[in-house]
């Protein structure tokens, strides 16, 4: 072995140029192959730039796009992931505290945007005058009016009715909306609601109501129903309502009797 | 076979052997050397392209700025293809060719045109070269 490949053998023998001339090709073969690596990682910065860029302008077509179906009474971020320009949209809410966060995704680049805007709760006022009646068995809160003061159009999507001393017996069946039966528990409809009426503090996801003008509206939450005239709300008995639109915000107000 | 015989007997007389294994050498390392050398020009060629491409999408970008800036300035009804037209750029970005491409469009499906929806889609298209490179940069506006 010693004879075949030491050095010193190694130069007495013919061709033994040969080999360090591919050791110095294997050397160049491993340089230009770094060279060309860095180059290669330089390239693809160069790409990422272009990537980032247009992922800046997803995001922010993103914001857009969630001030568009606000002010049309929709949920800014329903669908939340939306396809667009060979990349992609993502849309979050928070409507407590009425931020919209957009991501725009391009390729491997990444970019988000969040903006404080307002939602349809902040476009609904609530004017007076409105009117509620107790009978010995039954009662309601007559002509409950709200107005919308901005934006294209809103959509009511839920309501939750709440009173003091709270007796399981005592249940709201029927809300109406100009004429419309929104919510009826004699019969739960729409199906899935609560059936045989609407406790207190009972979220009620009644068939969503669009509102398209600033025109005053006007509800009828009937029928309050109680078992017997001694549990009939007495004066001051306050009525919260909640009113919760499609895009999560809401808006409440005291109705005193 | 011949050659090899020959080239054998040539090595085992010892004469010539240096030049024939420098002939080799030097075949080998021109080869190898001349791989290299083209791969760094291939990588170069696209180096050139990649700079163009970064200052395109730069221009690009430069634009849409400019038409959200005109939203925010003079209103949706201003953004329109009609004030937007075709620019052949010169001087220092002589060769690149920028276009404005603004249609509405419908607000569940972001790729079909639709007039009246107060929704617009501004798309900036910036050209260089003869081989028709292209970078694309979109955004949204809204009426609201």
């Amino acid at each position: 072995m010693q004879r075949r490949f030491g050095f010193k053998s190694l130069f007495n023998q013919n061709g033994s140029s040969l080999i360090p001339a591919i050791f110095t090709m294997v050397v160049l073969g491993l340089g230009t192959a770094s060279v060309l690596n860095i180059r290669s990682n330089g390239l693809s910065e160069t790409g990422n730039v272009i990537q980032r860029g247009a992922a800046e302008h997803l995001a922010l077509a993103g914001l857009e796009l969630a001030k568009y179906r606000l002010h049309h009474g929709g949920a800014p971020d329903v669908p939340n992931v939306n396809n667009y320009a060979g990349g992609e949209i993502r849309l979050s809410s928070d409507p407590a505290s009425r931020t919209v966060t957009a991501e725009g995704i391009k390729g491997i680049a990444k970019a988000k945007y969040s903006m404080t805007t307002q939602f349809s709760a902040d476009c609904v006022f609530f004017p007076d005058p409105y009117d509620i009646n107790y009978g010995p068995m039954s009662g309601g809160l007559y002509a409950v009016k709200l107005q919308k003061k901005c934006m294209f159009e809103v959509a009511l999507d839920k309501i939750t009715i709440s009173w003091p001393g709270y007796v399981p017996a005592q249940k709201f069946m029927k809300i109406i909306f100009e004429g419309n039966v929104v919510y009826d528990g004699s019969v739960s409809s729409p199906v899935g609601l609560p059936n045989g009426g609407a406790s207190s503090g009972v979220e009620i996801n009644i068939t969503d109501i669009i509102i398209p003008d600033g025109t005053l509206r006007q509800f009828d939450i009937m029928e309050m129903i109680y078992p017997n005239a001694g549990l009939a709300p007495t004066p001051p008995t306050t009525f919260t309502i909640n009113f919760c639109f499609r895009d999560g915000s809401c808006k409440s107000r005291d109705y005193v009797y | 076979m011949r050659l090899f015989k020959w080239m054998r007997q040539k090595m085992k007389n010892n004469r010539g052997i240096s030049l024939l294994e420098g002939v080799f050498t030097t075949g080998i390392l021109s080869f190898g050397l001349l791989a290299s050398m083209t791969a760094v020009q291939g990588v170069n060629s696209t180096q050139t392209t990649s700079r163009e491409g970064v200052v395109s999408s730069q221009l690009a970008n430069e634009k849409l700025e400019m038409i959200l800036a005109d939203n925010n300035h003079y209103g949706y009804n201003h953004i329109n293809g009609s004030n937007y037209p075709l620019e052949h750029m010169s001087g220092f970005y002589n060769g690149y060719a920028r276009r404005v491409i603004i249609f509405e469009v419908n607000p569940v499906n972001l790729g079909q045109h639709q007039t009246g929806t107060g929704l617009k889609k501004v798309h900036v298209q910036v050209e260089w070269g003869s081989t028709g490179n292209v970078v694309n940069v979109e955004s949204l506006i809204s009426r609201f």
